[in-house]
């Protein structure tokens, strides 16, 4: 039994009859791409509070077919903590109606930009996740939004990020049909999300940082990484920059702290705050790049030693 | 009961050498009611057994005439009698209503207490010199049992005395059911004689190989064990799961969600060979001649399809064979019979009938419900804490109730939903109307009742999807259908709290989250 496809709304233009058998009519799908979009991060740490602060921002791509209308960040952690810490800013009203996330879930506070108009999720998966309510903020395009901001006292890792499209086009072709109709996109895709890594609250095993090695285990441990995991890293071809998390051990000299890349004075970039964690993202270019680290420490004997590390970059 | 004078009967058989002749008996009938037409009774079921047997409640007996033959199976075998009255000087001479007086020398045997003994026992019919084996030495003490107290003159309703069959009595003939009775011609506090029998015809002893005879025989009736129904059986894996294959919503796969996708799990048809087993306690019978016939339950798993295709095609739930004859083996099997689940969940009722099982002329049959499906689908039901759901897709194919079947983390999903989208879409929101889930027994959910493939229903098979009607109702009972603006941000919310994901379907779809459903996948072998 064929139907007439289009019902009325100017939005159904594209929709197309596949075919028709009855009782069941299979109905194309705007695409809702977003491949190429980005969330951007931040972090800077608060040596008096002791709190960490990630600041996201989130990038559109032009050739988006949709607004993007939500972002996740995953904050799973390793043993259970209090999900509120009163030490930590935010301008969100939990909800207490719907059940807490997991107690390992990374505590944080949430600021977002515009109160009211976010969703905020604290998931059973221990991702937090924003939505644009009601498609307040859709990020149309081409168009980016920031002010997103998690503050935690866990230090920075990697951690995994979805960026999703708002499905309201689709939505209002399905609205459209009638039960048992099936629906296929316009480009064959079977899922918009965009997984990527950002930088964000993580609860490391401290035991399992590396300690970039060459010296005894005591003054190893004056500088520690997330990532990398070893002092040579052999990266994809076209790659053009590597996050290292730093943790600084809590007796450096931070005054003594130095840092180069391929020869190059780059210490600015860091913030050797004793007893912290820091995200940097150094450049690469095509071939080898070397990151030196070196800083002073105290030992536990009172005595003084120096932590040199070189990382080693390849890139094809 | 009258007395008629002019009527002579007979004595009553003895029926072995070791009971003592009885008094003969004369016109006089008895001005009693005896033991009142025993005969032997089987109770197939626990449920068919007396719950008060007291209180005039005799179950439903199935009557073992005498050269018939109870089962193996059967919950109790036993003597049922009418009731029994006693009436001082007259103790009748048989079982039957009606009986005349027993008699002795001076007429009707001068009698103030009466004494009946039933019994269950078992003589093997090949071996003369067996002992006569007494089945109701562990639960009833037969021997000299006093139905009554000799002081109690007053109405006995009736009696029941049963016997468990066991494998730990042999097939065949040989079993008998007696009743005896003695007199006493002395009152309870009449002083005895020296010398005197209280009772009388007096006990002949138990031998080395025949147990005691407690005075006259009454009656008997000899029956025969056969073996029990489920020594003819069907055995194999009697239920399977329905095959999952790839597909595809209208051209794509499966899922096309708005914030992620997966594909649905592609589950291999169960498969299982059937087979016919005579046997009974252990003992294999070969060459026992047996029918297999098989049909579609109807109806099950919310197939009603009032007005759609009734039969299932021949495979859609599994191909069990229709109709096969054969011969048990000599381990008493019959060759196998492979069968493989369809994509339907349902059952298929199986009838096996096997003849001349252990011996000629003993027949057993046996149904077996053959099932196709997931074994972790539960019901969906709306408890008084749902206070914010309704149900809905209820149709002539598929009634209400057959089409909200699911795992509990879909229930969890589902009880958080009005929250998830009140709280995040619609606060005035305040119910959400659940629509459809999966069958019963899971597989292809035909909307149409056509045993075909629905393509909108094609993920509704596992228990792990549900339906919610875009249609909610608001604080005031004003019913809105939610705006695309709002399905999105319902999904959303519902998504990034980590309840489920979505497939793009009318209504809106929501399926469980990959871990959940695989903790579900890791359990089927």
């Amino acid at each position: 039994m064929m139907r007439t496809l289009l019902r009325g709304s100017a939005t159904l233009a594209s929709l197309l009859l596949m075919a028709s058998t009855p009782g069941q009519t299979t109905v194309r799908l705007p695409s809702l791409n977003i491949a190429g979009s980005t969330l951007e991060w931040s972090e800077t740490y608060d040596g008096v509070r002791h709190v960490y602060t990630y600041r996201y921002a989130i990038h559109a791509a032009p050739t988006n077919k949709a607004p993007i209308a939500c972002f996740g960040i995953d904050l799973s952690g390793r043993i259970e903590r209090s999900m509120v810490d009163a030490d930590l800013h935010e301008n969100i009203v939990r909800s207490s109606a719907l059940p807490p996330p997991p107690a390992t879930m990374i505590p944080v506070g949430v600021t977002i930009p515009s109160p009211g108009t976010t969703n905020v999720f604290f998931g059973r998966q221990s991702a937090l996740g924003f939505c644009s309510r009601g498609g307040s903020w859709d990020v149309q395009p081409g168009a980016s939004l920031g002010g997103f901001i998690i503050e935690s006292k866990l230090p920075p890792g990697l951690r995994t990020a979805t960026i999703d499209p708002s499905g309201v086009k689709q939505e209002e072709v399905i609205e459209t049909a009638d039960p048992g109709d099936t629906f296929v996109t316009d480009d064959g895709a079977t899922s918009y999300r965009v997984t990527t890594a950002v930088i964000g609250p993580s609860d490391p095993d401290p035991a399992l940082l590396y300690n970039g090695g060459g010296q005894s285990s005591e003054v190893n441990a004056f500088l520690r990484y997330a990532t990398p995991t070893d002092n040579r890293i052999k990266l994809a071809t076209g790659t053009t920059a590597y996050t290292v998390v730093i943790f600084y051990g809590a007796t450096i000299t931070p005054s003594t702290f130095i840092a180069t890349l391929n020869g190059i004075d780059i210490t600015s970039r860091f913030q050797p705050i004793p007893g912290s964690g820091q995200a940097v993202t150094i450049p690469l270019g095509a071939g080898t790049t070397k990151l030196h680290m070196g800083v002073d420490g105290t030992k536990a004997s009172g005595g003084k030693g120096t932590d040199s590390d070189t990382l080693t970059f390849l890139v094809p | 009961m009258s007395v008629d004078a002019s009527t002579a009967v007979d004595a009553p058989r003895t029926g072995t050498a070791a009971v003592r002749a009885l008094p003969r008996t004369t016109t006089h009938r008895a001005a009693v009611e005896n033991v009142f037409s025993p005969t032997v009774v089987r109770y197939r079921t626990q449920l068919d057994y007396p719950l008060n047997f007291a209180a005039g409640d005799t179950g439903h007996p199935m009557t073992v005439v005498s050269g018939s033959h109870a089962q193996r199976d059967d919950y109790r075998v036993a003597i049922l009698t009418g009731p029994v009255t006693f009436t001082p000087s007259c103790i009748p001479a048989s079982a039957d209503p009606g009986a005349p007086c027993m008699t002795d020398a001076n007429g009707p045997v001068a009698a103030k207490r009466e004494w009946y003994t039933f019994r269950l026992s078992y003589l093997d019919p090949n071996n003369p010199n067996a002992p006569e084996l007494d089945l109701d030495v562990t639960n009833f003490r037969t021997d000299g049992f006093l139905v009554r107290s000799p002081n109690d003159t007053t109405t006995i309703e009736g009696s029941l005395w049963p016997h468990q069959p066991s494998c730990g009595i042999p097939f065949g003939p040989g079993y008998r059911a007696r009743v005896f009775i003695q007199y006493s011609p002395y009152a309870a506090n009449d002083p005895i004689p020296a010398g005197a029998d209280e009772w009388l015809p007096a006990t002949i002893l138990a031998t080395k190989t025949r147990l005691a005879v407690p005075g006259v025989l009454l009656w008997q009736n000899d029956w025969s064990l056969a073996p029990s129904n489920a020594a003819i059986q069907v055995q194999g894996n009697g239920f399977l799961r329905p095959a999952v294959e790839a597909h595809t919503l209208g051209g794509a796969p499966t899922t096309q969600t708005a914030t992620g996708s997966d594909s649905y799990p592609t589950i291999t048809a169960g498969v299982t060979d059937l087979y016919v087993v005579a046997a009974d306690c252990g003992v294999p019978f070969p060459n026992v001649p047996f029918t297999f016939l098989s049909s579609p339950h109807a109806a099950t798993n919310g197939h009603v399809h009032n007005g759609g295709v009734v039969t299932p095609p021949p495979t859609a739930i599994a191909d069990v064979p229709a109709f096969i004859t054969g011969l048990t083996g000599p381990d008493g099997r019959s060759q196998p019979f492979h069968v493989t689940a369809g994509k339907f969940g349902g059952v298929i009722d199986i009838g096996v009938h096997g003849d001349n099982i252990g011996a000629p002329g003993f027949s057993s049959s046996n149904q077996f419900a053959f099932m196709v499906g997931f074994p972790w689908l539960q019901p969906f039901t709306l408890i008084p804490e749902d206070i914010d759901l309704g149900t809905t897709g209820a149709t002539a194919y598929h009634p209400l109730g057959s089409n909200h079947y699911g795992v509990p983390e879909l229930f969890e999903l589902i009880r958080w939903a009005p929250t998830e989208f009140r709280t995040n879409v619609r606060p005035d929101a305040k119910k959400l109307t659940v629509n459809d889930m999966s069958l019963e027994l899971g597989g292809y959910f035909d909307l149409n009742g056509d045993w075909q493939a629905s393509g909108s229903h094609i993920t509704h098979r596992l228990g792990f999807d549900v339906d919610i009607d875009r249609f909610f109702t608001d604080f005031n009972g004003a019913v809105h259908k939610m705006t695309p603006q709002e399905v999105f941000d319902f999904k959303a919310a519902m998504v990034n709290d980590g309840f489920a994901r979505t497939l793009t379907e009318i209504p809106i779809h929501f399926r469980l989250k990959e871990e959940d459903i695989d903790k579900y996948l890791a359990s089927q072998p």
